[in-house]
């Protein structure tokens, strides 16, 4: 018998340890507050706008091993990004970086294609435009908009708008790229990425004027998004985590979604569920082989964006109401895991308020960050509104 | 899954009544002092469970763990379990201590493994903890109700325990995949 018992405590403790060390290793959430959450952002803010150059452009990224950027090509579509999330920090009441924003739009809109008609921008008059690049700019536009209530841009919103419209498919997918040369849609070729930029702008454009029949080409795509589009792209494991879809589904809250939309948000929600529980779970040692690779920052960043508007949607939707609590706990819990990431007092404008992984961070990496992190903050407001 | 459902079940098939009675089947028991033994056995793996299982929200608290994180690694084990009973269903163990209260401890070793005990700790989880109880009486009520009988052929018992295991790393998937898309 004493050799059956000895054997069972063996089992026992080999279970407890390896657990441990492995799929039961703790989940470690920093605390934090809305301090705390706000210096991060400002922080982020910082690292975008003091690195800006004269001509509008944001620094790319930066190594710490050569202490400088690598060789990577700039973006546009990172750019408009990065804007965009200058122009929520503005809505969120930092008028202090309307200018930066600013300079990095009118960089944007240098680079503008097309015969006003349908405005695209692309890094050439004669080089192809992305549809992410469009949609981002007009994301931003609406919530310079929003901010200020300038309206000198409704001209040209709705003209990106007429072009994002323009790459739509019958069946809801988004063309990827458009041909100045052409003065047409590219055929064939779509994006990951794209297609849920593309809706989240539209989405806008619909709750700005509700009247232009902006919600039709938006229903198309978000069916598209539900049913078929991670199938078509051959991702895995489905369905991908996109933040757009999250940021799409949170403005079209109010329009009247259908369960399976819903279903397709809840799917959404645990993935960034399980992503940041599986981060949390990253803390050196054995665990931190176990829950190995890192993603990059900006992979971090959208985490934050996407169970931030999967609460969004919660707190408007009452099918969705049960994940509130979980949503603002992993919320919260991936923000605090970010700010200790973010570098600061070093002294240095290309590493403080960075967030660095594997030593490199990208400009997307605190724009992602940046605008988890001003929703982090407007969550822990709710709860402390002292 | 529904959360009764899946407690229920991941319970019934992970503690695998079939596999356990044929494995605790010491031959040389009188039937009175039989059934009296199989009964400890089985009152004392349903308190250690359903205690275990009321006690996970804290014991999750302490260790800073989250409730789908538990039943992501709980699936694990559980099909772990399965697979276990299925590649290798346990041979009769012989008692070769006439102690009452030893032959009591063997039989619990036999069910308050690590599988049995994990999913009883999901399963408040996944259903609460009204869940988490009637999920432990039933797969001990089968156990126990197996144990008393004792008539299953030995060949029926051995296939019957490995199509349970089969069954219990389904159930195991479904667990981890309810998990991995738990927020």
């Amino acid at each position: 018998m004493s050799k059956r018992v000895v054997t069972w405590v063996i089992i026992w403790g080999l279970t407890l340890v390896g657990a441990r060390l492995t799929v039961l290793a703790p989940e470690v959430c920093p605390a934090v507050t809305v301090a705390s959450t706000h210096d991060a952002s400002i922080a982020a803010a910082d690292w975008i706008i003091n690195n800006q150059k004269l001509d509008g452009r944001y620094l790319y990224d930066w190594d710490l091993d050569i202490a400088g950027p690598s060789s990577a090509p700039y973006n546009l579509v990172r750019h408009a990004g990065t804007t965009m999330s200058l122009y929520q920090f503005v809505l969120a009441g930092e008028e202090q970086y309307l200018a930066a924003a600013d300079e990095g739009l009118v960089w944007l809109l240098d680079q503008q294609v097309g015969d006003g008609n349908v405005t695209a921008i692309a890094p050439g008059p004669t080089s192809r435009a992305k549809l992410g690049t469009a949609a981002l700019t007009a994301v931003g536009l609406v919530h310079r908009r929003q901010a200020t209530g300038d309206t000198q841009y409704d001209d040209l919103l709705r003209s990106l708008g007429r072009f994002i419209v323009g790459q739509q498919r019958s069946n809801g997918s988004m063309l990827s790229f458009w041909s100045p040369v052409e003065e047409a849609p590219v055929a064939g070729e779509t994006s990951l990425f794209a297609t849920g930029e593309a809706l989240w702008a539209i989405a806008l454009l619909h709750n700005t004027w509700p009247t232009e029949g902006w919600d039709d080409p938006a229903w198309t795509t978000l069916e598209y998004m539900a049913t078929d589009r991670d199938e078509d792209e051959d991702v895995w494991p489905r369905p991908w985590a996109d933040q757009w879809a999250a940021y799409s589904l949170a403005e079209m809250a109010e329009w009247g979604l259908a369960d399976h939309h819903m279903d397709y948000a809840r799917l959404l929600a645990g993935q960034w569920g399980i992503a940041v529980r599986w981060e949390s779970q990253r803390n050196g040692g054995i665990d931190g082989l176990v829950h190995a690779p890192e993603s990059i920052a900006a992979g971090q960043g959208t985490w934050l964006e996407g169970i931030a508007m999967m609460r969004k949607l919660a707190l408007a939707d009452e099918r969705f109401g049960d994940l509130t609590n979980d949503l603002g706990d992993r919320l919260q819990c991936g923000a605090g895991r970010m700010i200790a990431k973010q570098q600061t007092g070093t002294g240095a404008i290309e590493v403080d308020g960075g967030f660095f992984v594997d030593g490199v961070t990208r400009v997307d990496g605190q724009q992602h960050t940046l605008s988890g992190l001003i929703f982090t903050e407007r969550l822990l407001r709710e709860e402390d509104p002292s | 899954m529904n959360g009764w459902v899946a407690a229920v079940l991941s319970l019934l098939v992970v503690v695998n009544p079939v596999g356990v009675s044929r494995a605790v089947a010491w031959p040389d028991r009188t039937a009175s002092s039989w059934r009296r033994e199989v009964s400890t056995i089985v009152g004392a793996a349903i308190l250690a469970l359903v205690t275990l299982g009321l006690l996970t929200a804290p014991l999750l608290d302490l260790a800073d763990l989250t409730t789908p994180t538990f039943r992501l690694a709980a699936a694990l084990l559980i099909g772990l379990t399965g697979a276990v009973w299925m590649i290798a269903p346990t041979s009769p163990v012989e008692s070769l201590d006439d102690h009452s209260s030893a032959r009591v401890t063997l039989g619990l070793t036999m069910l308050l493994t690590p599988g049995p005990v994990f999913a009883a700790m999901a399963a408040n989880g996944d259903g609460g903890a009204a869940a988490g109880v009637v999920s432990v009486i039933i797969a001990m009520g089968a156990t126990l109700a197996l144990l008393v009988a004792r008539r299953l052929p030995e060949p029926v018992a051995i296939w019957a325990t490995r199509f349970i295991g089969a069954l219990t790393i389904v159930v195991a998937v479904g667990i981890g995949i309810n998990a991995a898309r738990t927020v």
